[in-house]
């Protein structure tokens, strides 16, 4: 049985990753930190008597179940809301903003040259929206395998499939994690 | 040609992403860390106050016993319930019988009965 200061081990070596694992998945920051406190809950609540070699699989788990409960209720919450609007007159004229179209030919002004830590920082921006943009298996098997350093075996058991899917969701991250990475010009250092 | 992309380099980059979360971000985090241990000690503490946890057979009768009043109440109606139907279907039989008794006596029994 893991004690509590195994436990509080465990979730401050964690959180950070699962907030950015979250963050990927819903895109929204505050959504992702409900996210990772009810996953934390739950596995205190219901794991907290587990050994603490067996709390990283569990604690992987229960965050992609709770990203996925997420999802669905998202969907169903967007259905009503499609059902909703589509009885509402339309409005679209409002939402034209002059600054959008805006063009500035004359101005000839070079950008600014970035230095060292702005333009990792922008290269970390581009790979996590990069990320952002892959489908769910995907991610989860790229962020699982390469991100928290589980095997295939681990992976598979995580995400509730066969080794030869994890290993064809990784492949196929990699290669359009590349060409997406490549399309925006961007090469790791 | 395709651009050969390092996994391990992406997860360097992500590493020093997560270096570089706002303060309220990782002041809502170390919260929820604080609630989830608070969350474990309780359930700790209700698990120690239970006497038959970890044993199986004893376990499943723990869990037979209602633990709330509204649990109470539910057994109650459920043994209500099956003494009125026991009692209601005892009540029918004997009035069958009777009924068989008294057509036994007058000698008017149905036609049914010679039957078969």
């Amino acid at each position: 049985m893991c004690t509590p200061a195994e436990l509080s081990q465990f979730l401050c070596n964690v959180e950070r990753r699962a907030f950015k694992h979250a963050v990927f998945a819903v895109h929204d920051d505050h959504t992702a930190l409900d996210i990772v406190q009810d996953s934390m809950l739950k596995l205190a609540e219901k794991y907290g008597a587990k050994p603490a070699e067996e709390l990283p699989m569990l604690f992987q788990r229960i965050l992609q179940n709770t990203i996925r409960d997420h999802y669905r209720r998202q969907k169903v919450r967007s259905s009503w809301i499609t059902l909703f609007s589509a009885l509402q007159p339309k409005h679209d004229d409002e939402e034209i903003d002059l600054l959008d179209v805006l063009e500035d030919s004359n101005n000839n002004t070079s950008p600014l040259v970035p230095d060292d830590s702005l333009q990792q920082k922008q290269i970390i921006a581009l790979v996590e929206q990069a990320l952002g943009k892959l489908p769910l298996r995907q991610r989860e098997a790229f962020l699982l395998r390469y991100w928290e350093g589980m095997d295939t075996t681990e992976t598979a058991e995580v995400m509730g499939c066969t080794e030869g899917s994890v290993k064809t969701h990784c492949s196929r991250a990699v290669h359009a994690l590349a060409a997406a990475l490549k399309a925006k010009g961007v090469e790791l250092p | 040609m395709t651009y050969e992309l390092n996994p391990v380099k992406v997860a360097q980059l992500l590493i020093k992403s997560t270096q570089q979360l706002d303060n309220a971000t990782l002041s809502a985090l170390a919260n929820a860390r604080q609630n989830a241990l608070k969350r474990q000690s309780a359930q700790a503490s209700v698990l120690a106050l239970t006497p038959t946890s970890g044993h199986f057979s004893v376990g499943w009768t723990n869990r037979l016993i209602p633990h709330s009043a509204t649990s109470w109440v539910a057994a109650g109606l459920l043994v209500a319930i099956l003494i009125a139907g026991t009692s209601y279907w005892q009540h029918v039989q004997e009035q069958q019988i009777d009924d068989t008794d008294v057509a036994i006596l007058t000698s008017d029994l149905p036609i049914d009965v010679f039957v078969n």
